[in-house]
């Protein structure tokens, strides 16, 4: 097994709905619309924790968005995928598949 | 003008490094920023306000979060805290069962109720200890202590807050409720009167008490401090002085009694003594002559 095999990063359940989220979106998505988009099943309170550790693991970019908001106040933080994440997200899917089949 | 989040954002930007801010503060305050504006400019003025509270709740939980020694020392004084109010609980209890309480007989059906009213008062007796030895247990090395303040101030400021409560609102009405379940049976409890020494004991105790947990703290934190792989026997024996700290109250109350020393003095002897033990161990110590709590 390779060092980049044994490197390759876990994912949580909450870490693959965010990712599953942001790929199906398409666009980059900020925190709290990630919090409307999941049915209950993200939070507020951990949302923001669970992306900066995503951000570590190299499986989310961040930037700030564009359009400065009229009073000044601080600016929103929009999250897209890497393409390792993708990738991720595409070899657990594959994954999902297939250990039924080896089960048997 | 003052934004939604504008007081929470400089709160935290207090207590956070900045690399939190930057990753998790800030992207927070802003969705709730832009979120409260939208509400608003529906005419959702309700809505925005329970959004701003959500927020604060949600600030809380990435504070903690974030800050994995703030979760380690929380579950920590928890645990310890829990464990503290059953053992004690047990005393009133195993007293009743073994009938050492025959001039404050209570029926056994109220043994539940006596549980009751007694577990908000052994909170607030052991939730100093039980933050110390949280301390204890999560400062393994001599460093911790230092590296770890600002959570050890939060906790600090909520176990004090928490006795508060606990002390001045929920003790005397749990007390109060205590000699009511034993009156109508014939029991009597020794209730001090008004204007003795120990009613002054009793009124002033409580002032004392709010301030255990900050004196146990330090003095839990600057023992972890000193101990090293040498002297790993001090955060023993520092475990069993921050236990022993709640029954120094009994002897400072003779000392009152008898009138050898006066009321407030006595009251403030366990705290004095435990500063002066945090003050030595500071002083006299070359391994906590840099910590900085």
């Amino acid at each position: 097994m390779g060092t980049a095999e044994r490197s390759l990063p876990r994912l949580s359940a909450k870490e693959q709905l965010i990712l599953e989220l942001l790929i199906g979106r398409r666009n980059a998505m900020y925190g709290l619309e990630l919090v409307g988009s999941s049915r209950g099943r993200l939070k507020r309170g951990t949302v923001y924790v669970t992306l900066a550790r995503m951000e570590d693991k190299g499986l989310v970019t961040s930037r700030h968005q564009d359009a400065p908001p009229g009073d000044g106040g601080l600016l929103r933080r929009l999250y897209q995928p890497t393409a390792l994440a993708r990738r991720l997200v595409q070899v657990h899917a594959q994954l999902t598949k297939l250990l039924p089949e080896l089960a048997r | 003008m003052t934004r939604p989040g504008d007081r929470l954002h400089a709160f935290a930007s207090r207590v956070c490094s900045n690399k939190t801010m930057y990753r998790l503060v800030d992207p927070l305050i802003a969705d709730l920023q832009f979120e409260h504006a939208e509400m608003l400019a529906r005419g959702e003025r309700w809505r925005a306000r329970l959004a701003t509270m959500r927020a604060i709740v949600a600030l809380a939980r990435v504070l903690v979060a974030a800050d994995g020694a703030f979760r380690r020392i929380g579950l920590a004084a928890l645990g310890s805290t829990a464990l503290l109010v059953m053992a004690l609980s047990m005393v009133p209890l195993l007293a009743l069962l073994t009938g050492a309480y025959s001039a404050m007989p209570i029926a056994a059906a109220d043994v539940l109720l006596l549980l009751v009213y007694f577990t908000p008062v052994a909170l607030a007796v052991v939730t100093p200890a039980g933050v110390a030895f949280g301390v204890l247990i999560v400062c393994r090395r001599p460093s911790d202590a230092r590296h770890m303040r600002v959570p050890l101030a939060l906790l600090v400021v909520a176990a004090s807050a928490l006795a508060c409560v606990l002390f001045l609102y929920v003790a005397p009405i749990a007390s109060a409720a205590f000699r009511d379940l034993a009156r109508p049976i014939g029991g009597e409890l020794r209730v001090n009167v008004n204007g003795s020494v120990g009613y002054r004991f009793e009124q002033q105790e409580k002032w004392a008490w709010l301030f255990a947990t900050a004196v146990l703290t330090l003095f839990a934190a600057s023992a972890a401090a000193a101990a090293t792989r040498r002297r790993a026997w001090l955060r023993a024996a520092a475990g069993i002085a921050s236990l022993l700290y709640m029954f120094l109250y009994l002897p400072a109350g003779m000392l009152a009694f008898e009138r050898l020393i006066p009321v407030p003095l006595a009251v403030w002897l366990p705290n004095i003594a435990y500063v002066a033990m945090t003050i030595a161990l500071v002083r006299f110590n070359p391994a906590t002559r840099s910590l900085s709590l």
